[in-house]
């Protein structure tokens, strides 16, 4: 097994263990292949992939007043 | 990304100039051998060639710079030259020394860039593996193979992160942190005096986070420095005592009873600990205790009487368990409450434990606790050995001093200050990993855990006042889920590193045995705390070579003295193995390291070899060396560099 593949796994199980979906996980390792097969990633990348992975997040909100 | 070298060049340096070229047919080849003989200046030149590739001589000294000139030599610059290729893309770095000046100057080209820039600019891609730390994991040597088994160091560790790719992860949690402060930056002109005050808090509290971060990295550095010294100190010592006929035998006795010592408390203490893992065995009043938790449970019909299933099949049931009938709401009311108690999950786990309880506790509780004050007893006569074996070490060394040997007298003095200074260090690093204590005046504080999680209510706090909460929870859970990834990785990929490095470890060490027990910060080795010069060797290459074999990326293994202190067995077992993992083996190598190496070599390598010799013009045994063949020699002023298989073989220094 490469070691994309142990991060991959890696990543699926601590995704599963914070009760987040699958696709969390599916947008993280797409990240992470990317950042691996490219020589660099440019800020608006890496915020592409971010946005990716924050849309796919479940969050519970709330409505807190500030201090 | 496959990182490979094609050669170097080096001018008026300590080394001969010389323009090594490690291609066959335009191609970088898989093995180079590059024998010089002892005084060629090879220190200098992996010395050049880690400095070229990292950029570190951006920092060097300027009487630092001036000692690389070659003695006696008036020359002005010295120039080193080092040719790679990242991915096919060529890539060529040359470092400019001036000595008059004591100043250094880098050149950089690649395709990339379009031209020469005159600084050190490799490609953004190959950045991260050309810093110093991580060029030193494959510029490999007997003092890495050493410190890879140091305890103290996470040298092993390092270099698992660094060659399996878990820094990226490190680099998403960047981004993810820049975009929420970037979030927090454009939530718009805030005149709230409490977001003035949560940032300048969470600065103050990020600048103690970096203080307390150095300290830990310096007191690291340093304790890894003196424990260096103290094994030289030690060494020192030992080869003082044994001139000392009168009381050589005794102190070698001493030391093997020590040794024996430390090894029976290391085994009474695993067994020790093996027991107290079961809760049963600490005293019979626990067990006895165990014991009535479970008959109370059986009394209660716990847990069968509390389960969620229960209840749903309540819920289908005509009449209750009381008699009284059950009409469509009551069941409905069951049905819905049914998931307030307990499920499959929990109920297990409850009849795991009467299980348990059933299976190892016994009423009279005597066994399991008279075993344990057995294993007690054996741990306190081990560290009784142990005491009375240091006070014989210790007494004879005092015999010594007080018959006036100020030499061993100064070593042991310089011995008790380091081990004062490593104890000091110890309590810094306590302080700084310690867990935090209620009211912890943070100001000077350097308990990380305190500090970061005051950074952590500071983040929330400056998060509801810009209104940027569920931005500041997605940070949050990723950054959560990248350190669990993190951690499941590491500790999968060093689970299969260790196997991997055990079963390499039986063919080279087939002789005496060895094997990694834990990969934790450094390798623990099963069973022994000192390994000799040889198999510290072994053990780094079988790490080394099984590591860079399974990452994604490739690099260069580029090895000092590869089977100095190997004997022929292991030698043949390296050599063998050599070719299988790594994608290029580069190796300076002395003329008596070549018997069983080469042969192995060759006999596992599928492809050509690159055979370099180069010596010395000046070298005093140069009319020894056989005369060059008619091709394949470059001469320079200083050095002579021979290519080709024959010379190779045949060169005696």
């Amino acid at each position: 097994m490469s070691t994309n593949e142990e991060l991959a796994n890696a990543i699926e199980t601590a995704v599963s263990e914070s009760g987040q979906q699958r696709s969390v996980a599916k947008r993280l390792i797409a990240w992470v292949s990317e950042m691996s097969a490219r020589d660099s990633l440019n800020k608006e990348e890496h915020g592409r992939h971010l946005r990716n992975v924050f849309d796919a997040m479940e969050i519970e909100q709330e409505n807190g007043n500030a201090d | 990304m496959r990182i490979e070298l094609l050669g170097w060049e080096s001018k008026g340096l300590r080394c001969p100039d010389a323009a090594v070229d490690l291609r066959i047919d335009g191609e970088p080849a898989q093995i180079a051998l590059i024998q010089m003989p002892n005084g060629t200046g090879k220190t200098t030149t992996l010395q050049m060639l880690m400095a070229t590739l990292t950029g570190v001589a951006n920092q060097w000294r300027p009487e630092f710079i001036r000692s690389l000139r070659r003695p006696g030599d008036e020359q002005k610059k010295g120039t080193f030259q080092v040719d790679l290729q990242a991915d096919g893309t060529p890539i060529t770095v040359e470092l400019d020394l001036d000595f008059e000046e004591g100043s250094v100057q880098y050149r950089t080209t690649t395709p990339a860039t379009g031209g020469v820039l005159r600084k050190w600019a490799p490609p953004p891609g190959l950045r991260r593996f050309v810093t110093p730390e991580f060029i030193r994991l494959f510029i490999f040597d007997g003092e890495f193979a050493e410190r890879l088994l140091k305890d103290d160091t996470n040298e092993a560790e390092r270099a698992i992160e660094a060659l399996c790719e878990l820094y990226l992860l490190d680099e998403i949690e960047g981004v993810a942190n820049d975009d929420w402060e970037r979030a927090v930056r454009n939530a718009g002109p805030s005149t709230s005096q409490g977001l003035t005050r949560a940032q300048n808090d969470r600065d103050k509290v990020r600048s103690q986070i970096r203080k307390a971060e150095k300290a830990r990295e310096k007191a690291n550095e340093r304790l890894s420095d003196i424990q260096t010294q103290m094994t030289s100190l030690n060494a020192q010592i030992e080869t003082h005592i044994s001139e000392h006929s009168e009381i050589r035998e005794q102190h070698e006795r001493a030391i093997e009873e020590k040794a024996e010592a430390e090894r029976r408390l290391e085994r009474a203490l695993g067994d020790l600990f093996q027991r107290l893992r079961f809760p049963h065995a600490i005293h019979s009043a626990v067990e006895q205790e165990l014991i009535g938790l479970k008959d109370n449970l059986d009394q209660l019909q716990l847990p069968e009487s509390t389960t969620r299933q229960f209840f749903i099949e309540l819920a289908r049931a005509q009449e209750c368990v009381c008699g009284r009938p059950l009409d469509d709401d009551t069941r409905e009311a069951i049905a819905t409450r049914a998931d307030q108690y307990m499920g499959e999950d929990e109920a297990g786990a409850i009849n795991a434990l009467k299980e348990d309880i059933d299976r190892y506790c016994t009423a009279d509780g005597d066994s399991s606790f008279a075993d344990i004050q057995e294993k007690t007893r054996e741990l306190s006569e081990a560290m009784h050995s142990v005491q009375l074996a240091d006070q014989t070490v210790r007494g004879l060394k005092r015999q010594l001093i007080d018959k006036g040997d100020e030499h061993l007298k100064a070593l042991e003095q310089q011995h008790s200050q380091l081990e004062r200074e490593h104890d000091e260090l110890k309590e810094v690093l306590q302080d700084i990993d310690r867990e935090p204590v209620s009211d912890e005046d943070l100001e000077d504080s350097y308990c990380l855990k305190a500090l970061k999680s005051e950074l952590d209510r500071l983040n929330e706090k400056i998060s509801r006042i810009t209104n940027t909460l569920g931005h500041r929870r997605r940070v949050e859970t990723l950054t959560q889920i990248v350190h669990n990834a993190k951690q499941v990785a590491r500790d999968s990929i060093k689970h299969k590193v260790r196997t991997e490095c055990n079963n390499t470890l039986r063919t080279i060490l087939s002789n005496d045995p060895l094997y990694i027990d834990e990969i934790a910060g450094n390798l623990k080795i099963h069973n022994q705390r000192g390994a000799s010069v040889g198999q510290n060797l072994s053990i780094g290459y079988a790490f080394l070579l099984n590591l860079l074999h399974r990452g994604t990326n490739q690099f260069p293994l580029v090895v000092d003295s590869p089977c100095g202190a190997l004997d022929d067995g292991r030698r043949e077992a390296i050599g063998s193995l050599i070719p299988k993992l790594a994608t290029q083996f580069i190796s300076f190598v002395i003329p008596t390291e070549r018997p069983h190496f080469v042969e192995a070599l060759e006999g596992a390598s599928d492809g050509e070899i690159a055979y370099l010799t180069l010596f010395r013009n000046s070298d005093s045994e140069v009319s020894r060396y056989p005369t060059p063949p008619a091709t394949g020699v470059q001469m320079t002023n200083t050095g002579t560099l021979v290519y080709g298989r024959e010379y190779f073989l045949g060169f005696r220094a």
